[in-house]
């Protein structure tokens, strides 16, 4: 819980202070409330387009964590084979290192024509987003042996890959929840790219709509509720990851 | 001191044999020019045909203007770039004004650049009969969610008791796809611009385009004009004069018929991503945009304003009248 | 039961100078047997070598290790156990079923009985070095190479572990790797010296340990090998008749 809050506090701390600058701003350089919405502006926006705006955000964050699984899923399967020491697992590893330089978002709308401006075309861009950087953490964490470790295994004859793949996972979960906590962030942004390029729902697609709008206001508040939809999710992901591995370590 | 003495000495034979050169252009007197930025509303393309053409037969210059055209879209707002002083000018459509006036910029509509909506729907007429708004009923209309579009739709669908059974709404995207396999009959175009583009690739897979334009059933939506911001409207009226000037002149000549393929040439410049043919086509459909059998070039049609803001305000787009004839001025009038 | 290595070289890089050349030994018999040596002179990797874990030098190789011993083990006190089970999960798991008996009289005289449920991270330094070296005593091995396995261990625990050792495993090779002289004089049939060479060792020394077991040795006695064993490892005195083959 004191992550959870503590994320949402550090959150509130920089909105705070973003918003406090765009005022700032505002009323030192004398913009109309076009430029820049006033902080009533921005209340009654809140007031209005609150709770619609807040079920945008659900449905994004939904997605999010959907794909996030997705990916993790992927990029577990895709890192095991990668970590064989025969030609499928070189090949796997290549294929990772160089696809990775393929910009997810610039392939977008390929995905789109091909799947249309539903849930799936979301989904697969948010997985893709969070995919590579996963998979490459996952690919290092499992092909670096734990020496300390694996070496009675491999002395008596008792190692095998998945008690290899066990221990490197194990010996490595701290560095694999900060990646988990890494891509969770990416795949809300992979979302609302998404939503925002094609889509017709959630944040991404009503950030477009305010844009085409010039209503400042609602990006402000589409800000604000992404940012703390995020902190949740993150929050969520490290006492997850806290829970398990103390589970883990129990006496 | 000697040495030095002769020091300074070249290095002024130097400096004001540096600003001699034996070029003949440069040895007449130079003509001031004032620096100025125009924020276009999209992309340099043929709807900006009279600010490419003043800009290639120097009339700006020849009225005291260095200008640069800076494109514009959905992050680069002429309005925006006039408040925070980044543009003098800029061009921007109605729904545009009314929303920034809305909220307190101080703008001034200079002139209006487009008499005629270029917003229009798509459709193919071989396989669709649309003669009127009733016509739509159980079709399904592409709309730019947010966009003017939107804006323009809904008002005919108000002003024709269309309701959204009558009628399925689908959120555009950036390509056609779903124009192309069926999923929506009807699809959001600029009829000057990606209207004839896509009309040509309708040609070449054997259908039939053709444009249901509200502006043809009494929905007028004011589009490209020509705006600029207050305090320079004030400070500085010789400029805004004789930019607006400078820029009707060039529409004048862009759509004049002998001048077609020297202006296809001067837009394909700046927008070579289309055969010069498909310009002059595209000219063509400008030319019935900019002009009228009455009016000059850049005549503001209040009417058309004060429906603007009315039909802004029937979709809740604005929450009260902004008064929009008091940023409307005709400078050369 | 033997192990024979003649001859043997290393050098980490084909250009690099040779940790130790024209090293050799045999061991004939079984016993426990000490590998001494100041720190960097290259033990463990000579007992890496003959574990056949680590590549030989791939410059020019005239040694060769010949040995009809199945299995040879090599244990480190760097070494850590599984964290996802507690370490009697993992001894069980990891012991033939035929030493879990002698896997309960371990842990018994070992001092481990209390810290069976605890996961390893939790234990003392001496603690995780008992706990590894019971899981290596309990395969099924012919030579057990041990590196520093009992470095945190208190003195008297450590007799008590090496007594045990001598007398649970008497018709094996036991070849003990540590910087504790003491120990290695009095509990070593032979001690192994791997002098401490300007460019690297040349040859390994011999001498004969106290092979304590039961009744502790004389302490002069002690004290006379203790110095000869360091002196020579310094490589400050020629050794006559104490060359190896």
């Amino acid at each position: 819980m004191k992550a959870f809050f503590s994320r949402l506090f550090q959150f509130s701390a920089i909105y705070t202070c973003f918003l406090s600058l765009l005022w700032l701003a505002k009323y030192g350089m004398g913009l109309s409330d076009y430029l820049i919405p006033s902080p009533v502006e921005f209340l009654n926006t809140i007031q209005e387009d609150g709770l619609d705006y807040v079920a945008y955000s659900l449905n994004t964050l939904s997605v999010a964590v959907l794909g996030h699984i997705i990916s993790i899923l992927l990029a577990g399967s895709i890192s095991i084979l990668g970590s064989l020491k025969s030609t499928i697992g070189t090949v796997t590893r290549v294929a990772a290192y160089n696809l990775q330089a393929y910009p997810i978002v610039a392939v977008s709308p390929i995905i789109f024509i091909f799947l249309g401006d539903g849930l799936a075309s979301r989904l697969l861009i948010a997985a893709m987003i969070c995919y590579f950087p996963l998979l490459l953490s996952l690919l290092g964490i499992f092909s670096q042996p734990v020496e300390d470790v694996e070496h009675f295994f491999v002395e008596t004859g008792k190692i095998h890959h998945r008690l290899k793949l066990t221990i490197r996972l194990f010996e490595n979960l701290k560095k694999l929840l900060t990646v988990l906590t890494g891509s969770a962030t990416l795949a809300m942004v992979g979302t609302i790219v998404a939503e925002f390029l094609a889509a017709t729902a959630g944040i991404g697609h009503a950030i477009k709509i305010a844009l085409y709008q010039d209503n400042l206001a609602r990006i402000l508040l589409a800000l604000l509720l992404i940012g703390i939809c995020s902190s949740v999710y993150l929050a969520a992901i490290e006492i997850l990851g806290e829970v398990v591995s103390r589970n883990l370590q129990k006496d | 001191m000697r040495i030095i003495s002769l020091i300074f000495c070249i290095f002024c034979i130097i400096v004001s044999f540096s600003g001699c050169t034996s070029d003949e252009k440069t040895a007449r007197p130079k003509v001031e020019v004032q620096p100025v930025v125009l924020r276009l509303k999209w992309l340099v393309n043929v709807s900006a045909a009279g600010e490419i053409w003043a800009l290639k037969h120097h009339i700006f210059e020849a009225n005291g203007l260095h200008v640069e055209l800076k494109e514009g879209g959905l992050e680069h707002n002429a309005i925006k770039d006039l408040e925070l002083g980044r543009a003098q000018f800029g061009v921007a459509s109605a729904d545009q004004v009314i929303r920034a006036v809305e909220k307190g910029a101080d703008i001034v509509v200079l002139a209006q650049i487009f008499q005629k909506n270029p917003l229009k729907w798509a459709y193919d007429a071989s396989k669709l009969h649309i003669q009127g708004p009733q016509d739509l009923k159980g079709l399904t209309v592409g709309i730019t969610y947010g966009g003017n579009d939107e804006a323009v739709f809904r008002a005919l669908m108000a002003k024709y008791g269309l309701s959204k059974e009558d009628i399925r709404l689908y959120a555009v995207r950036q390509d056609y796809t779903p124009f192309w396999n069926g999923e929506a009959q009807l699809w959001p175009v600029y009829s000057n611009v990606e209207g004839l583009v896509l009309a040509q690739k309708m040609q070449e897979h054997g259908k039939r385009l053709s444009f249901f334009d509200p502006d043809a059933f009494g929905v007028h939506l004011v589009a490209n004009s020509l705006i600029t911001s207050r305090r320079i409207y004030e400070a500085q009226p010789e400029l805004v004069q004789n930019f607006t000037k400078a820029l009707l002149q060039g529409w004048s000549q862009v759509i004049e018929p002998q001048n077609e393929l020297e202006a296809a040439q001067a837009v394909h410049e700046f927008d070579n991503s289309l055969d010069i043919k498909l310009i002059r086509q595209q000219l063509a459909a400008t030319r019935e945009l900019v002009t009228t059998d009455t009016l000059p070039i850049g005549t503001i049609d209040k009417a058309a304003w004060k429906e603007s803001e009315e039909i802004m305000l029937q979709q809740g787009l604005i929450s009260k009248p902004v008064g929009i004839e008091g940023v409307l001025k005709d400078s050369l009038r | 039961m033997y192990i024979k290595c003649q001859d043997l070289t290393y050098s980490y890089f084909s250009n690099s100078p040779p940790i130790f050349q024209g090293i050799g030994f045999n061991i004939s018999e079984p016993g426990f047997y000490a590998l001494f040596g100041l720190s960097g002179v290259g033990k463990s990797t000579l007992a890496r070598l003959l574990t056949k874990r680590s590549p030989v030098s791939s410059g020019v190789i005239t040694g060769k290790i010949e040995t009809d011993l199945k299995s040879i083990l090599y244990a480190h006190d760097s070494e850590r156990l599984p964290e996802w089970i507690p370490i009697k999960k993992h001894l069980y798991e990891v012991t033939p079923l035929q030493n879990h008996g002698l896997l309960n009289e371990l842990i018994e005289s070992y001092g481990l009985r209390d810290v069976m449920a605890k996961r390893f991270s939790s234990l003392s330094m001496g603690q995780k070095n008992r706990v590894n070296l019971i899981r290596y005593l309990l395969q099924n091995w012919d030579m057990l190479i041990t590196d520093e396995v009992l470095a945190n261990v208190d003195e008297p625990t450590r007799y008590t572990i090496l007594y045990s050792i001598k007398r649970l495993f008497p018709n094996r090779i036991l070849l003990y790797i540590s910087h504790n002289a003491i120990e290695v004089v009095r509990f070593s049939k032979r001690i192994f010296i791997l002098p401490q060479m300007p460019a690297g060792a040349t040859h390994l020394f011999e001498m004969p340990g106290l092979n304590q077991y039961l009744q502790p040795p004389d302490e002069k006695q002690v004290q006379l090998s203790l110095y000869e064993l360091l002196r020579t490892a310094s490589c400050g005195v020629k050794m006559e008749d104490r060359r190896t083959i």
